[in-house]
C-alpha cells in the first residue's frame, strides 16, 4: 500500500518534471538519428523498425498489450488508487 | 556526332542535373525543417520542465471523478489504427542509399536508438522502484519523497482536465503516442527488403523504384503510395 502522504505534501512538480524530461528526450534522441538518416541519404530509424515489427509479429502483439496495459493502468484507474481502493 | 546530337545530348544533360539539383534542394529544405522541428521538440520540452519546477508544490486531490477516463482509451485504440493506415496519406520506402554500407551505417544507428530506448527504460523502472518505495534523502515539508510514475501521470490528468475541459492536452499526446505506435510497430504497408541489414548480401532490386541492375534506388517524393 502506498503511503499517499508523501504525494499529497506534493513532488507532482519535480516527478512530472522526470517523466517529461525522460519522455522528451526519448523523442529527441529519436529525432536526432532520424535527422542523421535523412542527410545521410540513409534508410531511416522508422523503416529499421517497422522492418523489425514485420519479422517479429509474436514481439509486437507483446509490446501493444504492454503499452495498452500501461495506457489503461494511467487513465483506467482513479487518481489515487491506493487511497480509493483500500 | 554531328552538331544537332551534340545539342541534344547537351540539352537533356543539363535538364537532368536541373532535375538533380531540384530534388537535393526539395531533400535540404525537408532536413531543415526537420531541424527546426527537433530543436523546437528540445526547446519545448526544457520549457516545459522549467515551468513545472517553478510551480508550487501542491498535492493533488482525488475528489473528484476526473478519473478513470474510458474514453481516452478508446482514442488511443483509435489512434493505434489510424497509425497503422497512416501509410496511404505518408509512406516513404525509398532512400538516396540503400548499398551495403549506407544499410550498415543505418541499421547501426537503429540499434544505438534500440539501446537508448532500453537505457531510458531502465532508467524509469529504477525512478519507479525508488517511488515506490517513497525515497527520499532527507524529508522535508516541501520535498517528502518520491512517488511513482503513474502517480504523477493521473495528477497531470487531474490538472489538464481542472479548469472543466476534456483534457485536450492529454488526449494530444494519447494520441500521438498511439499513432506512433501503430504506425511504426502495425504498418499497414510492409517496408521494402534491401537485402540483409548488416551488409551480408546485394539489394534484391526487386522492389519498386530501384534499377536492379544497379541497385540505384529511385528516389520518389514523400506523400504518396509507395
Amino acid at each position: 500500500v502506498i503511503d499517499q502522504t508523501n504525494f499529497q505534501h506534493g513532488t507532482y512538480a519535480d516527478g512530472m518534471a522526470f517523466v517529461v524530461a525522460v519522455v522528451v528526450a526519448a523523442f529527441v534522441t529519436i529525432s536526432l538519428l532520424d535527422l542523421v538518416c535523412a542527410i545521410k541519404g540513409w534508410p531511416s530509424v522508422g523503416y529499421r523498425v517497422r522492418r523489425w515489427s514485420r519479422k517479429n509479429p509474436f514481439y509486437v502483439v507483446g509490446l501493444l498489450l504492454v503499452l495498452m496495459m500501461l495506457l489503461v493502468h494511467i487513465v483506467g484507474n482513479h487518481i489515487m488508487y491506493s487511497e480509493t481502493h483500500n | 556526332m554531328t552538331p544537332e546530337q551534340l545539342d541534344e545530348r547537351t540539352r537533356h544533360l543539363s535538364e537532368k542535373a536541373r532535375g538533380i539539383a531540384q530534388r537535393e534542394s526539395v531533400r535540404w529544405a525537408g532536413i531543415a525543417v526537420y531541424g527546426l522541428v527537433t530543436v523546437g521538440l528540445a526547446w519545448g520540452g526544457i520549457l516545459l520542465i522549467l515551468h513545472l519546477l517553478q510551480q508550487p508544490r501542491n498535492k493533488c486531490p482525488d475528489t473528484s471523478n476526473l478519473l478513470p477516463d474510458p474514453a481516452m482509451i478508446l482514442v488511443g485504440l483509435g489512434a493505434i489504427l489510424l497509425g497503422r493506415f497512416l501509410g496511404h496519406l505518408r509512406y516513404r520506402d525509398s532512400w538516396e542509399k540503400t548499398d551495403v554500407g549506407a544499410r550498415r551505417a543505418s541499421s547501426s544507428l537503429g540499434r544505438v536508438a534500440f539501446l537508448l530506448f532500453l537505457g531510458l527504460c531502465t532508467f524509469a523502472l529504477i525512478y519507479e522502484a525508488l517511488g515506490e518505495q517513497q525515497i527520499t534523502v532527507s524529508p522535508t515539508p516541501s520535498f517528502p519523497g518520491l512517488a511513482p510514475i503513474t502517480e504523477y501521470s493521473r495528477c497531470a490528468v487531474y490538472y489538464d482536465k481542472l479548469g472543466g475541459g476534456p483534457g485536450w492536452t492529454v488526449y494530444a499526446v494519447v494520441i500521438a503516442l498511439c499513432t506512433l505506435v501503430g504506425h511504426w510497430l502495425w504498418s499497414y504497408h510492409p517496408p521494402r527488403d534491401f537485402g540483409d541489414q548488416d551488409g551480408g548480401s546485394t539489394p534484391t532490386g526487386q522492389g519498386r523504384g530501384v534499377d536492379a541492375a544497379t541497385a540505384e534506388p529511385v528516389v520518389q517524393p514523400q506523400g504518396g503510395h509507395a
